[in-house]
């Protein structure tokens, strides 16, 4: 991931290549609906936190973190209790 | 399994020097990296408030004025960070665990292990033989000047021997524990304890 | 048939000096899958002694290119951006994995019209949606506003001036916000909203827009797009980092 402060954080776009490392393919464009204050967004809008402990997704609009993951030596760790539903097109 | 290539002549900013005061896998560095899970927490000093609690009851609260007028301690230690930076001779000063025990009437830690709670809902667990006998301090000053807000200030957890991701920054509370729970990174793979001498990164190492 | 992305091997075929601080890098892979105009890629560097970084770049070659082709500002104290934009030479390898993105992505199919900001290094996935563009001929009329330090900081220069030369349907507007050469007549200050209402589509004409650059720069023009009545989604931000990059 890219180096930035946490008062400018990337967006989403930037944990598109460890999120594909799980899922099947690119989710930088899947729509998550946030549990803590319902606003809807895609992955790409979504502010990035965790530098290269993690990707942390938190809501463009409240903050809440939507996604949580990391990468192990073991494996991916993936929580995601800040989304309430999360919808993605595969690619074509 | 291949090897991934070598890039010709990539050095990145890590320094050439090596030697016994680093960890296996640390590398030093020039400048001292923020990571943060969250956004920048901005509080003010007067709002601001540090606890000693256990079960939900607080044993004990400090207000800025009062927490900056308890027994000051200096300290130059390493601090090495999982993502493998590490920086030798840092200087600190705050309140050291010891005395915060101390001043909050407790001739002994109540429970074996603590949780820290801070500003952004970070957590991370420490055990207390971690913090008292002087390793473990709530850190204010950082060489020299106060804590700046994207290295933890105004309040940071300093656990130096352990992980950075254990020195929580802006700390607000101490919860103490009867057992080990894990906290923020600790659930999501990061090493319960996490030792970098035995390059406890992730859970299973 | 959806594809897991894997690390591949690329390798330097080409480098382009573009201004003083900025270089481009034609890379050839052993299994490009081809890209979507506006998607970017992970790049890795290891060292002799095991060390790695990663670090993203946007690809700023078209499609039609058959070819990736990256744009590295060197950043002051960059750990991989040094390396790409000085060090490395053709011939050196480095992993890459990619395309990455379904967000920022741009094809003439979606249609227009389309609306660019750039700030700096900020221009590479957008010089790749407007080198589409002019590879397939469309008539999506186009208008950049692409802010840079100075003259000489105008990355592809020259092959912007060209393409609006031959295109009656792309405008290009210059801001250069620390220098100006003598008899300039372009912008001289950062984006602001004078500068996007001005050279604004409407927003009834449901412009596609399109912000890349340092994340103060993104975040002003989206909140001023917005401001003016622009659909939120139509408008498409990513984000460089402070330094843009």
């Amino acid at each position: 991931m890219q180096p930035a402060t946490d008062d400018a954080p990337l967006d989403g776009n930037a944990a598109g290549g460890l999120l594909s490392e799980l899922f099947a393919f690119d989710v930088t464009a899947a729509t998550l609906i946030c549990v803590g204050c319902d606003a809807t967004g895609e992955i790409a809008e979504t502010k990035v936190y965790g530098g290269t402990m993690g990707a942390l997704l938190r809501c463009a609009h409240c903050d809440a973190v939507l996604i949580r993951l990391t990468r192990t030596p073991r494996g991916f760790w993936l929580d995601m209790r800040g989304t309430r539903s999360f919808f993605v097109q595969p690619p074509d | 399994m291949a090897q991934p290539p070598i890039s010709r002549g990539f050095r990145g900013r890590k320094a050439p020097v090596q030697s016994d005061r680093i960890p296996l896998g640390q590398h030093l560095v020039p400048d001292f990296p923020v990571l943060s899970a969250g956004p920048t927490p901005h509080v003010s000093l007067s709002e601001w408030s540090f606890s000693l609690e256990r079960g939900g009851k607080v044993l004990k609260e400090w207000s800025w004025e009062e927490f900056n007028a308890l027994p000051q301690t200096e300290l130059k230690t390493d601090i090495h960070c999982v993502t493998t930076w590490s920086k030798l001779d840092t200087h600190w000063r705050g309140v050291t665990i010891d005395d915060l025990l101390q001043a909050a009437g407790l001739a002994e830690a109540p429970g074996d292990f603590t949780m820290a709670h801070c500003d952004g809902d970070y957590t991370t667990n420490v055990p207390v033989d971690d913090l008292v006998g002087g390793k473990g301090m709530v850190a204010t000053h950082y060489e020299g000047e106060p804590l700046a807000p994207e290295h933890g200030g105004p309040a940071r957890l300093l656990v130096p021997h352990l992980y950075f991701w254990k020195s929580a920054k802006w700390i607000r509370t101490l919860d103490f524990l009867d057992s080990d729970e894990p906290g923020f990174w600790e659930q999501l793979g990061y090493h319960i304890y996490g030792d970098p001498w035995q390059e406890q990164r992730y859970a299973g190492d | 048939m959806p594809r897991r992305l894997q690390w591949q091997v690329a390798e330097v075929s080409d480098l382009i000096e573009e201004t003083p601080r900025v270089r481009s890098l034609a890379l050839t892979l052993p299994d490009w899958p081809g890209h979507k105009p506006g998607q970017h890629v992970d790049v890795r560097l290891t060292g002799e002694d095991g060390y790695r970084a990663q670090r993203s770049y946007s690809i700023a070659s078209a499609p039609e290119a058959n070819k990736v082709m990256l744009t590295v500002e060197r950043i002051e104290d960059g750990e991989v951006s040094p390396y790409l934009s000085i060090e490395v030479r053709k011939g050196d390898q480095f992993e890459l994995r990619g395309p990455i993105g379904g967000h920022f992505v741009w094809t003439a199919a979606q249609g227009g019209p389309l609306f660019l900001v750039a700030g700096g290094s900020g221009i590479a996935p957008l010089m790749a949606m407007l080198r589409h563009r002019a590879a397939v001929r469309s008539k999506v009329p186009a208008t950049l506003i692409y802010s840079s330090r100075s003259f000489e900081d105008i990355i592809y220069r020259a092959e912007l001036d060209r393409l609006a030369a031959a295109d009656d349907g792309l405008k290009i507007v210059h801001t250069l916000t620390r220098r100006q050469p003598a008899g300039w007549q372009g912008g001289t200050r950062r984006i602001d909203r004078a500068m996007l209402e001005k050279e604004d589509f409407s927003p009834a004409a449901k412009p596609r827009v399109f912000i890349c650059g340092p994340t103060q720069l993104v975040e002003t023009a989206a909140q001023i797009l917005l401001d003016l009545g622009h659909d939120r989604t139509l408008i498409k931000t990513e984000r460089f980092g402070p330094t843009g990059g």
